[in-house]
């Protein structure tokens, strides 16, 4: 990232320096040669030569070519710092078309041609050529037009330029390195943040679920993404902390069943006995063993239900064939104490919902309901649909509820206090599952109770009955939306006024 | 050794009691906190056995009501409460062990000793009398290097007398300590009793240990 980072500043930085530098260069170099051009125009222009009478002599005729003898076949010499060849105006040959003169008389001096050539020793010269008038010395005379080519030397020019153009280069590489050093320092800088908040985080591990990171440290931009981290690493460690709570209290509430049985066959072990004595603790070792398999199960069921996906798929389910085989279940409860189970239900009640925990729901209920019954008392269970939904109730007898415990009652690990059966497994767990199967379900359940007379616990499921759907639509039934029975199910649940 | 084990796990406490009374120990069996502290008040007890979760009184107003009232009392808490603060509580709160359920038998049995044994004050498991050697932990008896079978309520009166060197011991004091309460009262079963030890201990030696204190009780120890 950093490196990016440097590698764009400093092509940005190179690419600017390279669009001025390029830009001036040009600009001092159309200043310069229009400089020089300018000087070496006047020299030529200014020549003595064309005053002299040898040229005037020559009596160059138009059209004519004429050589003019001064100081050579040209009249050429060294004027200032340049040098000069000056031509007639008839030796139009040389002169490319375009420039061929058609002068007048009394035309002033025109720059006709510039270019740059260099030495036989290697000097560079510019050359301008030039058209002007040789001036007449006598009055009769008219200016005779001659083309002048000067050439003055261009070292110093090309020198200037030359250092002009090293500097930039230099100073442009120059700075985009200064430049890209820059960039990676800072942007070393503005990125450590984020190295801490990474630090940060590899530091939290399951033990060190407590580490957040500190946000006022942070820049503006990264702060919300800080804030949503600790965020989920407080809903992360409430989650952890709940399963080490309920870990941590099943163990403790294992301990006691498992010493029992534990104990219990150790002692036998301990001499010799008769066999009615191994048979009496083999039967107390089974029964002790039955509670821990129930209270093991409860345990799996709890953590299970937790979890979404134990939800199952919903199915057209018979109630009164689901009551019958939970009350069937809590019957070896219930009889030995001579506490009776009715139960109501129309045998054509179908219900799609989650057949499983609708059975842990009832089971649940019921066995807390023989629990806290008296010897001889009665437990009715209810079940119908009507418009709103499944309803499902179970009353007992009991010793009942008071009302500042009627929502402890759905705590994990509550129990009525004076009645804590130990021996029976009773692990507290009961209702808090019923909760959970009910929430998971979308229904839910409440209680009524009088102390001393009984409670009683409804439930209610919003489910499609499935009587309904053999009703068409069309037939305007009541406007009651239907929803659907459970989260995550395959069915659609359609309502008669087609809403869904 | 009269015991009281207070645990309110039928099945548990059942084994516990049996457990006990296999090993010689007189055991007083309670479901109930408030039974608990009933009992402790009234009987003398050479040891309790706690459970911290008992209904209507629990373990620790029951430690803190042994420590007021029975401050010599040893308490060994036998619990399911097994986090380091919990321990913590229950050895500031005055108990003398701490077991956490569940446990062997072998290892909570002789912390029962240990916690007896320093009730009376005692560092090893092996009492002596003058030449009589009791083994309590290995229910050994042997004087002058004679080893001697002793059952299980010989063997308690006789640990119960040893514990005690040197002091009268009243028949009272010998049945409460034998019996629970459960047992009938019959303070003549102690004189049999001490009939049976002195038959086994005191025949055939020169110097009796056993003496009779008429009126009073019973003393082992050394002949005055």
């Amino acid at each position: 990232m950093r490196r990016r980072i440097a590698l764009t500043i400093l092509l940005i930085t190179w690419t600017t320096l390279l669009v001025a530098g390029a830009a001036s260069y040009w600009l001092t170099r159309s200043a310069l040669l229009a400089d020089l051009d300018a000087n070496l125009f006047d020299q030529a222009v200014n020549l003595p030569e064309l005053l002299s009478p040898a040229v005037m002599r020559s009596g160059l005729a138009e059209g004519e070519k004429k050589t003019v003898p001064v100081g050579g076949p040209d009249a050429s010499g060294t004027h200032n710092s340049g040098r000069y060849v000056i031509r007639s105006e008839a030796d139009q040959r040389t002169l490319p078309r375009s420039e061929q003169p058609r002068m007048q008389g009394n035309e002033t001096p025109r720059l006709l041609g510039a270019t740059f050539s260099t030495l036989a020793d290697g000097t560079r010269v510019r050359s301008v050529t030039v058209r002007s008038l040789a001036r007449p010395t006598t009055p009769q005379e008219r200016p005779t037009p001659v083309v002048v080519t000067y050439s003055g030397s261009a070292e110093s020019f090309h020198r200037v330029l030359e250092r002009l153009l090293l500097t930039f280069a230099g100073c442009g590489a120059v700075t985009g390195l200064i430049a890209a050093g820059i960039a990676y320092r800072i942007s070393s800088t503005a990125l450590s943040p984020l190295r801490k908040v990474s630090q940060v985080i590899g530091s939290i591990s399951e033990r060190r679920l407590d580490r957040r990171i500190v946000v006022d440290e942070l820049p503006l931009e990264l702060r919300p993404m800080a804030k949503r981290l600790n965020q989920m690493l407080g809903k992360l460690q409430d989650s952890l902390n709940r399963r080490r709570r309920f870990l941590a209290n099943a163990s403790h509430e294992l301990r006691t069943p498992v010493a029992a049985l534990v104990t219990g066959l150790e002692v036998s072990l301990l001499r010799d006995r008769p066999a009615e004595g191994y048979k009496a603790t083999l039967a107390t070792a089974l029964t002790d063993a039955s509670h821990l398999r129930a209270l093991v199960e409860r345990l799996m069921e709890q953590a299970r239900s937790e979890m979404f996906e134990h939800d199952e798929l919903a199915e057209r389910t018979d109630i009164a064939k689901l009551l019958e085989s939970c009350v069937a279940s809590v019957a070896g409860m219930a009889l030995p104490r001579e506490i009776s189970l009715r139960t109501e239900c129309a045998t054509d009640v179908l219900v799609r919902t989650q057949p499983n925990r609708l059975r842990s729901i009832v089971t649940n209920l019921l066995s807390n309901a023989v629990e806290y019954s008296r010897d001889h008392g009665k437990i009715a269970l209810k079940a119908w649909t009507d418009a709103v939904g499944f309803h499902l109730t179970v009353r007992d007898e009991g010793m009942g509820i008071s009302p500042q415990q009627t929502s402890a009652i759905f705590e994990p690990f509550f129990r009525g206090d004076a009645v804590r059966t130990a021996g029976s497994g009773h692990l507290g767990l009961g209702l808090f599952l019923v909760k959970t199967h009910v929430q998971a379900l979308s229904g839910q359940i409440t209680v009524q109770s009088v102390v001393g007379e009984g409670s009683e616990f409804r439930v209610l499921l919003p489910v499609v009955p499935e009587e309904s759907r053999a009703k068409s639509p069309a037939e305007g039934l009541p406007s009651a939306v239907f929803l659907q029975a459970a989260r995550k199910t395959n069915t659609q649940a359609v309502a008669p006024d087609g809403l869904s | 050794m009269r015991l009281l084990v207070a645990e309110d796990h039928p099945s548990l406490a059942r084994s516990l009691a049996d457990g006990l009374r296999d090993e010689g120990y007189a055991v007083d069996l309670t479901f109930d906190g408030a039974e608990a502290a009933h009992l402790v008040k009234v009987h003398p007890y050479d040891a309790v056995i706690l459970d911290i979760m008992l209904p209507n009184v629990d373990g620790w107003s029951l430690l803190k009501l042994i420590r007021k009232h029975k401050p010599m009392l040893p308490v060994l808490c036998l619990t399911a409460l097994e986090t380091v603060e919990d321990r913590a509580k229950g050895l500031d709160l005055g108990a003398d062990d701490y077991v956490v359920k569940p446990f062997a038998w072998r290892e909570f049995s002789a912390r029962v000793r240990a916690v007896i044994r320093r009730g009376h004050g005692q560092t090893t498991s092996i009492v002596k009398v003058e030449d009589l050697e009791i083994d309590v932990a290995r229910k050994s008896v042997s004087r002058a290097g004679q080893n001697m079978a002793l059952s299980a309520r010989e063997f308690g009166l006789l640990e119960y007398l040893a514990r005690r060197q040197g002091q009268v011991v009243s028949r009272t004091d010998i049945w409460e300590h034998l019996y629970d309460q459960h047992d009938e009262a019959s303070s003549n079963v102690v004189d049999v009793y001490i009939g049976y030890l002195r038959n086994k201990i005191d025949k055939g030696f020169k110097a009796k240990l056993i003496h009779t204190r008429r009126g009073l009780g019973y003393v082992l120890g050394p002949e005055l």
